[in-house]
């Protein structure tokens, strides 16, 4: 397997010199650009296999969902994961709508990003070969699959980003069982306050209900967490 | 909160309008002075009229020798005959005397004072003849034996002007009550018309006589004389004057009827014309004076009489008697001077003027003309003009004391809302709860609303700044500490990587960094939450099955601690959003979590306090709070954690709570309890009664 690339945005260069020499130790062959100018010129030539962006890149304040757009009118399939110190709403919002695989905050750490970036890479892989990885888990009308990161609500997938795969998938896992907010936490790899929990959660359910308006299998636990109710 | 009448704007602007009270009084001042100037002149035209009419009586041909009976000594009484209208019936009773009883001259035995002897005279004249009614004071009422011997029991003697000097005197008397018998001293013979009727009264007796005016020549004297046995000497005899010789006889004072004509032509409406004599006896009498005040009514009257009071002067109907008439004036006027002088009516408000001039033949002063006029016409007008004078000033008042009290409460209503607007914009705790509306008015207040709104706006935008603080430090911190913290994951990996395992140190740095963030997202979390409110979506819920849902997460959480729910029978309907309320709920379990006494419980309830708020509140045991101020623990950054407590703790967690509380329009609150705290949130409701009906 050739070598995956990895475009980093980011205007810091203390960051970006210690996250490319994190990936790079993982094996990735880091390339870092520090505005949105350089990196076009860039991907102009080629583009990386997966790319991590900064929203703010120096003056250029919107730089990142830019680059993002233009990305994702070059290619459909490409992962982007959006890394910044921005955790407003909004720019989730934004930043997801323009077709981001994953927005995490810049103090989840790196160990949690090289989780996402891995599981990214396995979808890609995955998609390439088709179904020869193990049968999609299957809830109700749901249908999951892990490798390809891919959830199907009635044979329509719901188009979650990673983070919302897995907590999904927590919920999936213990049918009944009631998950906490900490436990999702963990289990989908970021470090977030609680509230935010439930704004992924309430993100998930909008994105069922988009499929299915009476959709209510995901329930909250006042005081506790959520569990999928079948 | 209205400030007490006394204190009010309103209270000072009536204080004020009472100023206006000074118009009715100047208004007082100056009728009082009209008064005054109208009294001058009333006095100088009733001068000038007794003037006239004494000049004119001057004039006509008066026999001035006879109206004044020539006195030689100066002593010698004179007696004065009252007009009357109609003669009376000579009966012995005094009926048709009743209207002059007041007017009695009194007479007593001068000889032996001891004597009960006394009797009381009135004369009368009516056409051509004398009427006389005596009432003797006789307790011993001795009758003589028959009508020869008169002398023998009580008589009286009547002697009028004879031949030589002497007296003509005729004795009267009866031997029984009913008419008198009269004999004649000499040869006279009894003259046709001397007629007259004895009674018994109550103190003596009584007698009434007609005796014709030409008989007595202008002079008479009557004596009684006073017999207790028949056959002594009389025990008293009481007279008019001297009996005996012509020249002791008393002179009649008769009105005179010349004169009486002459001043009947006289505007005798309003005016009082009397001619006296130089006794001050009345000669002729015409006129009347009003005295009765027709129109009024009594409290008006009653009213000006307190503002228009004279000071007292003696009664006018005392200087009336014996068919004389006496006043200041009157003896200034018989000096030679014409004069004034008022009385006071005792009857009326009125007053009586009283104007006195005297009759000059010559150097010699004949008489003396009396006008008397009431102040009616005075008081009228000033009547008059004192009831405009008020009603204008009660009115001047009314309209302008209304208009000020009007005013002062415009202000005072508009000061009220604006103290109202700001109280309410600003919560308890001090925070700025909105923006406030720029008034429109453009006066002092209007500007001192602008004024007022513009400082708070200020004081906004300050406290603003100084709220994100916090979050905008979280933003600023984040990228420092990730340099820090992916350096240390890259550090971490190159330790690792030369085989000796993982650096405790760097592991320690991580966990500091981890630490940090956990600080950072606390921070941010409020920020985060004000996002929430956004687009918070807010849904009817009843309170109880979700504390109790709760309780049982709880519980889950933590096995160790007991949770209690406490919630009503009936339902509690809420408009709220709960992901929002269970966060609040959180925040204040995680703190009684930390805080609570082992082996307590925790204590998680629900109570309505009124149709409309019901009361969310978590309580735990242990230590309480120092609340000094109550509130401040909601604020921001605000933690009353004593040191060694586990984890960082920025005093966020309440004022998450206090902003969810207020984003629900409610509010959060903490108090201490005994043995504990409770902590909770007050939030507006429907609540259902426990039959399950909605109250209203």
């Amino acid at each position: 397997m050739p070598q995956r690339t990895i475009a980093l945005i980011e205007d810091e260069q203390v960051i970006r010199d210690n996250y490319r020499d994190y990936l790079t130790r993982q094996g990735y062959l880091v390339k870092g650009y520090a505005s949105r100018t350089e990196a076009s010129s860039a991907f102009a030539r080629a583009l990386p296999d997966l790319v991590i962006l900064d929203i703010g890149l120096g003056e250029d304040v919107d730089g990142g969902f830019e680059l993002c757009r233009e990305l994702r009118q070059r290619s459909a399939t490409l992962p982007i994961i959006f890394l910044t110190a921005r955790d407003t709403e909004i720019d989730s919002v934004v930043g997801l709508r323009l077709g981001a695989d994953d927005y995490i905050s810049k103090e989840t750490g790196l160990p949690y990003l090289l989780a996402r970036i891995a599981a990214l890479f396995r979808r890609v892989t995955a998609m390439q070969t088709p179904d020869t990885g193990q049968p999609p888990m299957q809830r109700n009308e749901l249908s999951l699959n892990i490798d390809r990161l891919d959830a199907r609500w009635r044979g329509v997938s719901l188009d979650l980003t990673v983070t919302e795969f897995w907590m999904l998938l927590a919920l999936v896992r213990h049918p009944g069982h009631v998950r906490s907010r900490d436990q999702l936490m963990q289990e989908a790899q970021i470090f977030v306050d609680s509230n935010s929990i439930s704004t992924h959660i309430k993100r998930i359910r909008r994105k069922f209900e988009a499929i299915d308006a009476d959709f209510d299998h995901i329930d909250t636990v006042y005081g506790a967490g959520y569990r999928w109710k079948s | 909160m209205a400030p007490r009448f006394r204190h009010s704007l309103r209270f000072k602007l009536l204080l004020v309008s009472l100023t206006l009270l000074l118009i009715p009084w100047a208004g007082y001042q100056y009728l009082k002075q009209l008064e005054q100037s109208l009294k001058q002149s009333q006095e100088r035209l009733l001068l000038n009229r007794a003037e006239i009419v004494a000049d004119m009586l001057a004039n006509i041909d008066l026999d001035w020798a006879d109206l004044n009976p020539r006195d030689v000594s100066g002593t010698r009484p004179s007696l004065y005959v009252h007009p009357l209208t109609t003669p009376p019936d000579i009966d012995g009773y005094p009926e048709e005397w009743q209207n002059l009883s007041t007017q009695t001259r009194r007479f007593n035995a001068r000889s032996n004072p001891s004597a009960a002897v006394g009797f009381d005279w009135l004369a009368g004249r009516a056409g051509d003849s004398l009427y006389l009614l005596i009432e003797v004071y006789d307790p011993h009422i001795i009758y003589p034996r028959s009508d020869r011997s008169l002398d023998q029991g009580d008589h009286l003697i009547l002697a009028v002007p004879g031949d030589q000097g002497k007296t003509t005197q005729f004795t009267i008397g009866t031997p029984a009550p009913g008419w008198v018998s009269i004999h004649s001293n000499g040869a006279a013979p009894i003259p046709a018309g001397l007629r007259g009727e004895w009674q018994e009264s109550d103190r003596g007796y009584r007698v009434e006589l007609q005796i014709p005016l030409a008989l007595t020549r202008g002079r008479l004297s009557l004596a009684v004389v006073d017999v207790d046995a028949p056959d002594q000497q009389p025990q008293g005899i009481a007279s008019t004057s001297g009996w005996r010789k012509n020249i002791n006889l008393a002179y009649l004072a008769l009105p005179n009827r010349q004169a009486d004509h002459y001043l009947s032509n006289l505007e005798h409406r309003h005016y009082h014309y009397t001619l006296l004599n130089r006794q001050r006896q009345v000669i002729a009498r015409q006129g009347k004076v009003l005295t009765r005040d027709q129109r009024s009514d009594p409290l008006w009257r009653g009213l000006l009489e307190l503002l228009f009071a004279d000071p007292l002067r003696p009664s006018f109907t005392e200087r009336e008697g014996l068919g004389e008439l006496d006043g200041p004036e009157i003896r200034q006027a018989l000096n030679g001077q014409g004069g004034v002088y008022r009385y006071p009516s005792p009857d009326s408000p009125l007053t009586l003027l009283s104007s006195a001039y005297p009759v000059r033949l010559g150097d010699r002063v004949e008489g003396v003309v009396v006008v008397e006029q009431s102040t009616q016409e005075i008081l009228l007008l000033q009547q008059d003009a004192s009831e405009d004078l008020i009603g204008l000033s009660l009115g001047l008042f009314l309209v302008t004391g209304g208009s000020l009290l009007w005013l002062a409460s415009l202000l005072a209503r508009r000061i009220t809302r604006l103290s109202d607007k700001y109280q309410k914009l600003v919560s308890p705790d001090g925070r700025i709860l909105g923006e406030p509306e720029t008034s429109t008015h453009r006066d002092e207040l209007g500007r001192l609303d602008n004024s007022l709104a513009s400082v708070l706006k200020r004081t906004q935008a300050y406290t603003r700044y100084l709220e994100s603080m916090a979050s905008r430090i979280a933003h600023e911190f984040r990228t420092p500490l990730s340099m820090i913290q992916s350096s240390l994951e890259n550090l971490q990996l190159t330790v690792s990587d030369q085989a000796q395992g993982d650096s405790p140190y760097v592991t320690r740095a991580l966990e500091g960094t981890q630490r940090l963030n956990l600080i950072l997202r606390r921070l941010r979390e409020a920020t985060r939450l004000e996002q929430a409110f956004q687009n918070a979506e807010r849904v009817e819920i009843d309170l109880a099955p979700l504390l109790e849902s709760l309780c049982q997460g709880y519980q889950d959480s933590h096995p160790q601690i007991r949770f209690q729910a406490q919630t009503p029978e009936a339902g509690v309907i809420s408009y709220i959003n709960p992901d929002l309320i269970c966060q609040a709920v959180d925040k204040l379990v995680s703190n009684a979590v930390d805080f609570h006494q082992p082996e307590t419980p925790i204590v998680l309830g629900i109570t309505i306090l009124s149709p409309d708020w019901t009361r969310l509140s978590v309580e735990n045991q242990g230590s309480n709070l120092t609340l000094e101020e109550p509130g401040q623990i909601f604020m921001n950054m605000k933690s009353q954690r004593g040191p060694g407590q586990q984890g960082p703790h920025l005093g966020l967690g309440l004022y998450l709570v206090r902003l969810i509380a207020e984003f629900h329009e409610g509010r959060a609150w903490a108090e201490n309890t005994p043995g504990g705290v409770s902590f909770g949130l007050d939030l507006p409701s429907r609540n259902e009664s426990p039959d399950g009906s909605a109250t209203p």
